[in-house]
């Protein structure tokens, strides 16, 4: 064997070593934290799909399991979530569960081949403010979403979700050693059984695991039909799901202080929702807000993240008697703790701060989000404003200054900004064609050409400055400009000039 | 040899590194440069919160919480960097060295260690360091996975510092073997004034080949004008290496850090450990 390999492999042994056994202890801590808080959420966010709770605590487990070990995050955790499960509604609600479990699969595919495109990297062009108006939509969402459950029930309802929420939040207060929503889980679950109250409970929302997931190949028809049902619904989820995962793999990025590998994380969300599409679980991706608490309990490595989905099948196998007995209720107190815990409250507390244009991306965002339901659209049209509005502003960066020389013969034009598309108005009404000057000399030393608007607005100044019988004179191109100039300029001296 | 990287870890064995580097830098007007590398692992700091609850402005919360946690860890452990090479530089200094550049990168030793290793022309380093029980006879977690990394000759250190005055080189004809000598022959200078003991450890006396190379190791040896005693040992190398460095009040040991056969070279042979465990004196290594 050569030492070099060797050396080679040592090292990525090492990189392994680093990334599962940094703190086994405070990881398998975490996890087992993460896991039991997974169980509610997976269940809740089987309800707002439409299918058995069985679906998502499948997908959990297997989501958690696999992206502990290929995902490019090692401490961020990935289950079924809310983002996914609202985009699934009408496909479950028209086709049914085998169709999800189709779309599932094929959301995977896309998103490895994502993830081969390194697709990460492109993360850059999603900027904050739609990022933020796209996690306040999420809260807002699950938070919808819940409200189903609390409509024309009887007043035992609100009663054990004000209790459960009373839990979640005071407990902590006074201990932080046991995790307060299993607190309210358990002291409500026990109650409702106890006090014989007649309040909805998880198992009249569908089945249950009663055994660890089996393989089986969705029943859908192989035909162009079926591509044509699940692609739009596959595509959508693919987009949401890589986009919720990334932003979850920044925040723990922030949070720990170290990188993560976003084409990596790509690749390990696909696998993860192909091989889930095959147990019969339905598609998710990075889950912020359990991220946060995985973090927020000391979880670090990837052993916290397979602890999870570990804990989560192993508790819902053991506790399956007392999970079907739990009241909807107190799930839906913590479906309130997720939601608030996932909306960005600063977003609004600093709104008078944050420019003006910035608020109007995130809030248009969150709002097309919201209401169309789609967060592939509004992430979409967030993108767009922002980026005009991010154009216009470098647009009004050009200032001219105008400077008479040698005795008012020639009128000196000095350019400084970003000449595009957006700018070439401003550039074409700072010159003065009526002047009577015998020269006029255009310095470009400080600006910058970027396309055809560009080129086309400067070919026309010339022209125009001569129509009027005046020489014109451009210096100071760089490079990159004249390059274009040589390309595109039509009139002959100004190609001459560059 | 002109650059010495002393790898300190601020335990007690660390003042014996700088010592024998020191020893080392002197003889041979060698830049001396220190190594301390803050363990990355540190890093990790718990909030102590397994609530699982998170409230309003739960992530921004708890980005503030782990800042201000690492912030004082950091400086902790800054400022103990800060000591440990204040010291190793005070320490180097009164010794005699004046070129002192101090190093203090954060991440794994295992890792930063070729970054340094690159430019320096022999490594000193601890048998233990500051993670390892006092029980003696056994080696810290580094030592093994640096000297197989390195490509420098590797100077471990025991707990206590002794002068270096006689030399034991356990010569075995290897590839590795030959590289010590050229070692010797090249930094005369430094060793002029030191007894040289060579010794190849045979299975009996009638070992021709080892005899053969014993002498002409010792010719290679007088013609570059060093003072060579040479024996040919019989018996177990450990026993017998072991035996000798007693007798003969030996203060270095120089050695090769594999064995002979191929798959060996995955690991540090197991001669070259026992006596890395057992003995008191410094081992310089060879790859």
């Amino acid at each position: 064997m050569n030492i070099r390999n060797f050396n080679a492999r040592a090292f990525s042994l090492r990189t392994l070593k680093r990334e599962w056994l940094v703190n086994p202890k405070a990881d398998i801590l975490s996890g087992a934290v993460v896991g039991l808080a997974l169980i509610p959420e997976a269940i809740a966010f089987s309800i707002i799909a439409g299918v058995d709770p069985k679906v998502g605590l499948y997908a959990s487990f297997i989501i958690a399991v696999i992206t502990a070990f290929l995902g490019g995050r090692p401490g961020s955790i990935s289950a079924a979530t809310g983002a996914m499960a609202l985009l699934m509604i009408d496909l479950v609600a028209e086709h049914g569960l085998q169709y999800l479990l189709a779309a599932t699969f094929l959301t995977g595919i896309i998103q490895v081949i994502f993830g081969l495109f390194k697709l990460g990297r492109q993360m850059k062009f999603v900027p904050r403010a739609v990022m933020i108006g796209y996690i306040n939509a999420l809260a807002i969402l699950i938070f919808r979403a819940q409200l189903p459950q609390l409509t024309d029930v009887p007043y035992t309802v609100y009663v054990i979700t004000a209790l459960s929420l009373g839990i979640i939040y005071i407990l902590p207060r006074f201990t932080q050693a046991v995790p307060s929503p299993l607190v309210a889980l358990a002291v409500m679950t026990i109650a409702t059984i106890t006090l014989k109250l007649d309040v909805p409970t998880v198992g009249e929302q569908g089945a249950l695991p009663t055994a660890p997931p089996v393989f089986a190949i969705p029943q859908v028809p192989f035909t162009i039909e079926t591509l044509q049902i699940i692609f739009p619904y596959s595509i959508t989820l693919a987009i949401v799901g890589l986009l919720a995962s990334f932003l979850t793999a920044s925040l723990v990025d922030d949070l720990t202080d170290t990188p993560s590998d976003k084409t990596r994380e790509a690749k390990g969300q696909g696998i993860a929702n192909i091989v889930t599409a095959f147990f019969g679980g339905m598609a998710g991706c990075g889950m912020i807000g359990q991220s946060v608490i995985n973090v927020q309990s000391g979880g670090r490595g990837r052993l916290s993240t397979l602890t999870a989905g570990i804990f989560l099948l192993i508790s819902i196998l053991f506790l399956q008697d007392w999970v079907r007995q739990m009241p909807m209720a107190v799930l839906v107190a913590v479906m309130i703790m997720v939601s608030i815990g996932t909306f960005r409250w600063s977003s609004f507390t600093n709104m008078r701060r944050v420019p003006r244009s910035e608020v109007a991306v995130m809030l248009t965002t969150m709002f097309v989000i919201i209401f169309t339901r789609n967060f592939a659209l509004g992430v979409g049209i967030g993108i767009v404003m922002s980026t005009v509005f991010f154009s216009r502003k470098v647009a009004k960066l050009v200032f001219v200054d105008k400077v008479l020389v040698e005795d008012g013969a020639r009128r000196m034009y000095k350019i400084s900004g970003q000449i595009f598309f957006v700018s070439r108005d401003e550039f074409a009404t700072s010159f003065d064609f009526d002047e009577p000057v015998e020269s006029v000399t255009i310095d470009l030393t400080n600006a910058h050409l970027w396309d055809q608007g560009a080129v086309e607005v400067l070919d026309k100044t010339v022209q125009k400055f001569r129509r009027k019988g005046i020489e014109v004179d451009v210096i100071g191109l760089n490079e990159a400009s004249s390059t274009l100039l040589n390309r595109l300029a039509t009139d002959e001296e100004l190609i001459a000039d560059a | 040899m002109k650059t010495i990287l002393l790898c300190s870890d601020g335990s007690a064995f660390a003042e014996t590194v700088y010592r024998y580097g020191a020893w080392f830098a002197l003889r041979f007007q060698s830049q001396a440069k220190v190594l301390f590398v803050t363990d990355i692992r540190q890093k990790a700091v718990s909030t102590g919160n397994l609530s699982g609850s998170l409230g309003l402005g739960a992530s921004d919360q708890l980005m503030n919480d782990l800042v201000n946690l690492e912030h004082e860890k950091a400086k902790l452990n800054k400022k103990r960097a800060r000591l440990i090479l204040q010291n190793a530089d005070q320490m180097l200094k009164a010794e005699g060295i004046d070129e002192v550049e101090l190093l203090n990168p954060t991440g794994f030793l295992v890792d930063c260690f070729h970054d340094y290793e690159a430019d320096a022309d022999m490594v000193v380093l601890g048998k233990r360091g500051e993670a390892a029980d006092f029980a003696s006879g056994h080696l810290g977690a580094n030592i093994d996975r640096i000297v197989r990394s390195s490509s420098k000759p590797c100077l471990v250190t025991p707990q206590t510092f002794a002068p270096i005055e006689r030399i034991l080189f356990a010569y075995d004809g290897s590839p590795t073997g030959k590289r010590i000598l050229n070692f010797l022959i090249e930094n005369t200078s430094g060793f002029k004034d030191i007894e040289i003991h060579l010794a190849v450890v045979a299975k009996s006396e009638a070992d021709e080949g080892r005899t053969k190379e014993l002498t002409q190791a010792q010719d290679t040896l007088q013609q570059a004008g060093l003072t060579v005693t040479a024996n040919l040992l019989t018996g177990d190398p450990e026993k017998q290496i072991a035996g000798y460095i007693e007798q003969n009040k030996i203060s270095l040991l120089l050695m090769g850090a594999y064995g002979h056969r191929r798959i060996r070279h995955l690991i540090i042979g197991s001669t070259t450990v026992q006596l890395l465990r057992n003995s008191q004196i410094p081992v310089l290594l060879f790859r």
